[in-house]
């Protein structure tokens, strides 16, 4: 089963995301700030990250900064205003 | 330039124009009067031509004395005349003079050193019944003066004797004094009219333009020339309030700009700040048509969800209509005297078993020695209260929160001290709270609420002519303070 991290503050979007995940057959894990996300990331190996861009925190922008030369998945940027695919 | 010189840095403008005045009058009257001086020292010591005062006096002095001779000589013996050897004599002595007679019996000419005609010894005749000082008479050949004496002869026959002197060279002589001493003027009149003219354009039209040429720039836009101040007193003067205008434009433009701004802003928070629960609420609605809420408790919860941002959207429309009525001030306020301690108790009894379910303790300590009244719009400072516990139920961090509410008094106004042990607010944002859609994290979405919490209060407490002010200590909790007037015990007794 592939494994997919949501980091986004909004409980309720979320959730949302997780549940159609899941119904798609995938584990989904979510994290409500930037730190407890990036911390996340580094413990486990994900197959996917779901980025909230607007973060308490560490905003998505800077987990993206610290991960991008340690790890090679492909990340979903989020945003209320607009969606971005970037890898 | 010289009027500068002698005048200093200020001058009224008044003041100049009056030097100016009598610079023009007075210095070429004064460089006449010493030209008129070089003249005559030049004409009698290097031309030699004897023009000064002494010479004038000696010749009038021997005409005087000459007439009153005559007259002495004369007048026992009018038949001298006609003897030839004292006409010789007396030829002799008047042509040293350069002086003439004419001597006449009845009309007719018997002894003349001059050729004159009738019409010339009728003017001399005329000229006897002038007064002394006016006796010059303007023959064929000059002027001259005259001098007749009566005579009356040995055959009983009468006559006259007209003596006559050229107006003599030092006459003509100071005429031209005269012209040159005019002409001195005149010319030097001429210089310093255009000295004073370029001084006058100097002092006052450069400053002009200077102003002109800054109104020209403000006017194109450029609202950072300066005016310089410069020139006469009353230019500078007009120098500064054009300066203080500019200032002025300046700051309303900024205002305006800072303004637009807001504006911005504001619309770009409204619509972020909707955008939030609603893109939940479609999100929700989405994944129900989709049956991801595949079982009936998560449909129960999905339209739970829904129903909470709906009401999230509900409630900031409602501060957005609220304060943007307060800022129109719309809102008619109803002021009641109010006992202060009775309305606050109330307030925290209204505000406790919410903030208990929240594991928040609501405090309440009255400092107040006696029963103290305001004026009070109860409804509207009910929101203002409401609006800051839920401030303080936002952030706060602690375990077990805790909100006191703290009752003081000045001698003229009631403070109300809400303080509460949570999340504090950073010292550069302290200054901002109180405006509009300001929040002092950035992840706007994490706080739910329109952002215009603090705002609303802020009008309100100054509606009710009070002020509104915060102390925070990061991590260690936040004071709003409210004070309001109190109403005085004298103005209660009337």
């Amino acid at each position: 089963m592939k494994k997919i991290l949501i980091v986004e503050d909004d409980q309720s979007i979320g959730e949302l995301e997780k549940d159609y995940l899941e119904i798609n057959g995938f584990s989904v894990k979510i994290c409500n700030d930037g730190i407890s996300g990036l911390n996340c990331i580094k413990e486990e190996e994900f197959d996917l990250l779901i980025l909230d861009i607007m973060l308490p925190g560490i905003d998505g922008f800077e987990i993206l900064r610290q991960i991008r030369d340690t790890k090679d998945i492909p990340i979903l940027l989020v945003s209320v205003k607009k969606r971005k695919l970037t890898k | 330039m010289y009027i500068s010189n002698f005048t200093g840095e200020l001058m009224s403008l008044k003041k100049r124009l009056i030097l100016q005045n009598a610079a023009i009058v007075a210095i070429p009257f004064l460089i006449a009067i010493i030209a008129s001086f070089v003249f005559i020292f030049i004409s009698s010591y290097i031309f030699k031509v004897d023009l000064n005062y002494d010479s004038i006096k000696k010749l009038t002095d021997l005409q005087y004395e000459f007439f009153t001779a005559d007259d002495n000589l004369l007048k026992g013996n009018p038949e001298r005349l006609l003897q030839k050897d004292f006409q010789q004599y007396l030829s002799e002595r008047l042509n040293k003079l350069n002086a003439y007679i004419v001597v006449l019996k009845k009309y007719d000419v018997v002894f003349s050193t001059k050729s004159i005609n009738p019409i010339e010894i009728e003017k001399c005749l005329e000229a006897k019944k002038k007064n002394l000082l006016n006796n010059s008479v303007e023959l064929n050949d000059g002027p001259y003066i005259v001098k007749v004496i009566p005579l009356i002869y040995s055959d009983g026959s009468d006559g006259w004797t007209i003596l006559l002197a050229p107006v003599d060279k030092e006459t003509s002589a100071s005429k031209k004094l005269l012209y040159f001493s005019m002409g001195v003027f005149f010319v030097s009149f001429l210089i310093i009219n255009v000295l004073v003219s370029i001084n006058s354009s100097k002092a006052i039209l450069a400053p002009l333009k200077k102003l002109q040429r800054a109104a020209g720039e403000i006017s194109l836009g450029n609202l950072d020339y300066e005016v310089i101040e410069d020139g006469d007193q009353e230019i500078r003067e007009l120098c500064k309030s054009f300066e203080q205008m500019r200032l002025k434009l300046k700051e309303s433009v900024y205002t305006q700009m800072k303004y637009d701004d807001n504006r911005k802003m504001l619309v770009s928070s409204i619509s972020h700040d909707l955008k939030t629960p609603i893109t939940s609420i479609k999100g929700y609605v989405e994944g129900i048509l989709d049956g991801v809420a595949n079982t009936p408790e998560k449909v129960e919860k999905y339209l739970r969800t829904i129903h909470s941002k709906a009401v999230q959207v509900d409630s900031m429309i409602d501060d957005l209509l609220l304060y943007s009525k307060l800022d129109l001030k719309q809102i008619p306020f109803n002021f009641e005297k109010t006992d202060v301690v009775k309305y606050f108790e109330y307030c925290i009894m209204e505000n406790e078993p919410e903030l208990e379910k929240h594991n928040i303790k609501l405090e309440f300590q009255n400092n107040l020695v006696k029963e103290t009244y305001a004026m009070i719009d109860r409804e509207r400072l009910r929101r203002v209260i409401t609006n800051i516990i839920d401030n303080s139920k936002k952030y706060m961090n602690k375990s077990e929160g805790k909100i006191q509410i703290i009752l003081r008094e000045t001698s003229t106004t009631v403070i109300i001290e809400i303080s509460d042990n949570g999340a504090g607010i950073p010292k550069e944002a302290l200054p901002h709270i109180f405006s509009r859609f300001y929040r002092a994290d950035t992840a706007r979405s994490k706080i739910k609420g329109s952002g215009l919490g603090l705002a609303i209060a802020k009008h309100i407490v100054e509606e009710h002519g009070g002020l509104i002010w915060a102390r925070s200590i990061e991590n260690e909790g936040t004071s709003i303070m409210i004070s309001l007037k109190k109403i005085q015990e004298s103005e209660d007794c009337k």
